[in-house]
């Protein structure tokens, strides 16, 4: 009976240990985690791109700017090739952080590829390859879908152009794929988002007014950012907080109108997507078609001996 | 052998069909670019042959055509051969006729009396290029529904019958699926039929003429 509850107590203890250790591991690691920004499209949206082809990361990054794919025309089946995601931006530009400050920009991209296509695993990489590839961590969307692949974010000093190792699809082994022209989908972006998968702004935007009126006071807080008080025409006095870091437009003394845009636009981020065709070529193709070439040019030569051998025929005859 | 001939040479006299076909001699002036018309109708040969051999998969409507393609594509046994046969020997047929539009201008082929050659060549050309128009849009993949959708809104510019002629191109207002039934049926049973018709013409009036002189 002792021995019974002891074991009892000792079984409870371990579960609430386990328990305790979840829960820890919920509060601190979890927002680490989450804090990737390509988290928030892993979690809301099954498919990254949605039926009109745009690609969801572009709910949230809302400024549009050009991102660019490399991908080679055509790979053979089971090989490992690369394909690089140009993310271009200005190497001195700022961003505003969440706390208000001017950071770097990060980066990250999410590379939507043919159906059969994966990540290379790192025993297939070449020296060259892996030493490129070093720092990145690129995973796939989600379990189901190892063909997309997301990464970031990561630091956009270094990794203006980011490279994936793509292992193709054999079709001898994979019934499901097949030689063809593929399309790949690419969507890029550099800078913080401007709306939470919440629906919340960040403050990475531009903050219109909430009424019209008169500014009377602007008040500087101590922690960053500012109060504004506005007086409308009815004399009621309303406040509206702006967040730290960014850069009003409107001084004390302006009149302003509901919707205006009270500081200036701190979004020097943006994202883009592009597209590029891909072809899985059947190295048996490209054998039959050089064969091809060669036994036309090779009749093409015979005709033509042959019609030689014709005229000096003709020739010897006419000499008679 | 020489019992079914006679049965035959008894009945059709094919011995001045031979006779016809084997006393034409090449005349010295004629090279290399005077192979370019022959070209053109091997190409069309080719097209006739796979074309009709896609329609055994193809089907024309809107929902199943992409589909439909991607399957002659991918699991047709051959079908990626004959698909892209047809789809490499348009370019073919086109850039040759084009050479040999080039050729009989050159040499003037086109004078007096060969001029109603020329005038079937000319329409040849136009059914040619509809061939090209009409086939395009059978996958009905992006570009070749946004193709059908311009090239059909074309003649809308025409004043007082353009609306017309837009809504009778499409089979409706709008591009749909009477659209593509139109275009199926006038590249796989109007414009082959036209094509032959006007064919046997061009190559009649070249038999009866013989092959245009030196310059």
């Amino acid at each position: 009976m002792k021995l019974n509850s002891l074991i009892n107590l000792i079984q409870k203890s371990i579960y609430s240990c386990t328990l305790l250790l979840i829960i820890l591991n919920i509060i601190c690691v979890a927002p680490n985690s989450s804090n990737a920004f390509p988290i928030y499209a892993q979690q809301a949206y099954e498919s990254p791109r949605e039926a009109t082809g745009r690609i969801v990361c572009a709910n949230c990054h809302l400024a549009q700017k050009p991102v660019e794919i490399e991908a080679p025309q055509a790979v053979l089946p089971n090989t490992v090739f690369e394909t690089v995601v140009k993310i271009p931006y200005d190497s001195n530009a700022k961003q505003i952080l969440g706390n208000g400050s001017k950071g770097g920009l990060n980066v990250g991209a999410v590379v939507i590829l043919p159906e059969g296509f994966k990540l290379a695993p790192v025993n297939r990489l070449s020296t060259e390859l892996k030493e490129k590839t070093r720092n990145l961590y690129i995973q796939p969307y989600s379990a189901k879908q190892d063909n997309i692949l997301v990464i970031g974010p990561i630091s956009g000093d270094k990794n203006r152009e980011i490279v994936f190792p793509i292992l193709s699809p054999d079709p001898a082994k994979d019934k499901k794929a097949h030689f063809f022209k593929y399309p790949i989908y690419v969507g890029g972006n550099r800078g913080r988002g401007q709306i939470y998968p919440t629906g919340d702004k960040s403050n990475n935007n531009i903050v219109s007014a909430l009424s019209s009126g008169k500014i009377n006071k602007i008040e500087l807080l101590d922690k960053g950012g500012f109060i504004i008080h506005v007086t409308n025409s009815s004399n009621v006095e309303s406040t509206q907080k702006i967040s730290p870091g960014l850069e009003l437009r409107v001084k004390e003394g302006d009149t302003i109108q509901l919707d205006q845009a009270l500081n200036s636009d701190p979004n020097v981020g943006g994202f883009g997507q592009n597209e590029t065709e891909i072809v899985l070529q059947s190295p048996n193709r490209i054998k039959g078609m050089i064969v091809f070439f060669f036994a036309s040019v090779l009749a093409q030569i015979f005709f033509v001996l042959k019609k030689k051998q014709f005229e000096k025929v003709q020739a010897a005859e006419m000499n008679f | 052998m020489s019992k079914i001939y006679d049965w035959f040479e008894e009945r059709l006299e094919i011995q001045a069909i031979a006779d016809d076909i084997s006393s034409k001699y090449v005349p010295p002036h004629v090279n290399i670019f005077y192979c370019l018309g022959g070209i053109v109708f091997v190409s069309f040969l080719i097209q006739v042959a796979t074309g009709f051999a896609m329609t055994f998969y193809y089907r024309p409507t809107v929902a199943e055509a992409f589909t439909s393609v991607e399957y002659i594509m991918t699991d047709v046994n051959f079908g990626w051969l004959i698909r892209s046969i047809h789809r490499w020997s348009v370019s073919m047929m086109v850039l040759m006729m084009i050479l040999h539009v080039f050729r009989v201008y050159l040499t003037g082929g086109f004078k007096k009396p060969r001029e109603l050659t020329w005038v079937t060549g000319v329409i040849l050309g136009v059914l040619t290029v509809s061939f090209g128009v009409t086939g395009y849009s059978l996958p009905w993949d992006q570009i070749g529904y946004w193709a059908v959708k311009i090239v059909t809104g074309v003649p809308d510019a025409v004043p007082v019958v353009g609306a017309s002629i837009v809504e009778l191109l499409r089979g409706g207002v709008s591009v749909g699926q009477g659209t593509l039934t139109r275009f199926y049926s006038l590249h796989t049973f109007v414009l082959p039929l036209l094509t032959a018709v006007f064919m046997l013409m061009h190559f009649l009036m070249i038999r009866k003429q013989g092959i245009s002189g030196p310059l």
